[in-house]
């Protein structure tokens, strides 16, 4: 159910969606997908407590698909239950250059001219055993819990 | 820790597709709020075409806001085509862009409104000097006047072609039968590098 809507003018729109995590896993890349209109992205993972922790954000620039690889011993660890959460903002202003013709609504399509907000991330899955081994890890290395 | 095997990795790749609704955000425009009555319709400018004639072809669709709300807006004020020039801003046209000539106010728009989105619903064909001018649908409902502003400029941005069509609403049932479509592939040129070129391991410049 896409419920978009970016009026023609419009400066600094706002998406969210969110993603339950059933397992463990290791999230190895992240890279933002949105069309001539999309600025920015951010990933947030929201734990089980309810303690929210932004796992990256990066500028959009329609003629960069970049994918962003994390180091491994920075690759989030997220734990089961948790929910990801990707903002993303758009830009249909004359402010844009990507936006051709701020004078019209935008909305989901497959065009470039249309939007789209997904966020590619590329992860794996991890035993429990596996999960608590890695986060002891990042502790013995000082690099904290990994997973928060 | 070590990827298990390909397998895994590759099942791994999660899509989070951005789609659900949000609570509430300050200090920025929303899109994503969800109503089942009270709010208006956008008309939607869906692109161009160009017929074998020269004349063009220009695709409307809408946006009902409402997820439930199926309202008639009748033809008039409130549902209306105008034809303009210079305009450069969404919204109410300014009526000093309004040309004498406006033609009629019914171009074959829908008077019933489904809710949500609904692409490609009509077209209206515009001749082949349709230049420096804009075909306007305006729609005003539940307080709020939106518009879709037709051209034929910026071909790049709303040329519709089959593969346009087809992305959108598929072949078949949806699509248009009977046009033949296959996708191309692109056609590269180096400007001032003609033939053919070759580069090396180690060397990847193949100007040397």
């Amino acid at each position: 159910m896409r419920i978009w809507t970016f009026p023609g003018g419009e400066e600094d729109v706002r998406t969210d969606g969110y993603e339950f995590i059933s397992q463990n896993i290791r999230i190895t890349a992240f890279q933002l997908h949105l069309h001539n209109f999309g600025t920015q992205q951010c990933l947030e993972v929201i734990y089980q407590d309810n303690r929210r922790q932004t796992l990256s954000c990066a500028f959009w620039d329609f003629g960069w698909h970049i994918a962003y690889n994390y180091l491994e011993d920075v690759q989030p660890l997220i734990p089961k239950g948790s929910m990801m959460h990707v903002t993303s903002w758009y830009n249909n202003s004359t402010s844009n250059p990507w936006a051709g013709d701020s004078r019209n609504w935008v909305g989901f399509g497959q065009r470039s001219t249309d939007e789209m907000a997904f966020s590619w991330i590329s992860w794996y899955g991890l035993t429990d055993e596996e999960f608590e081994a890695a986060v002891a890890e990042r502790q013995a290395a000082g690099l904290g819990a990994g997973s928060d | 820790m070590v990827i298990r095997n390909k397998h895994a990795m590759y099942n791994g790749l999660l899509t989070l597709l951005l789609t659900l609704p949000l609570t509430s955000v300050s200090g920025v425009a929303t899109a994503q709020i969800l109503h089942r009555f009270g709010q208006s319709i956008q008309p939607v400018y869906e692109g161009f075409e160009q017929n074998s004639d020269g004349s063009y072809t220009l695709w409307f669709g809408y946006l009902n806001l409402n997820f439930d709300e199926a309202p008639d807006v009748e033809l008039g004020a409130s549902n209306s085509f105008q034809l303009a020039s210079g305009v450069i801003i969404a919204g109410p046209v300014d009526q000093d862009l309004i040309l004498e000539n406006a033609g009629p106010i019914d171009r074959g728009q829908p008077t019933h409104f489904y809710p949500r989105r609904q692409q490609f619903v009509f077209s209206v064909e515009v001749p082949s000097d349709f230049i420096d001018k804009e075909l306007i649908w305006t729609l005003t409902y539940n307080g709020e006047t939106r518009t879709a502003v037709g051209s034929i400029e910026k071909g790049n941005i709303w040329g519709v072609d089959e593969g346009v069509w087809s992305a959108n609403r598929g072949r078949g049932t949806n699509g248009r039968t009977g046009v033949a479509y296959s996708n191309q592939p692109p056609a590269l040129r180096m400007v001032g590098v003609e033939g053919q070129l070759s580069a090396a391991v180690g060397n990847p410049d193949f100007r040397q």
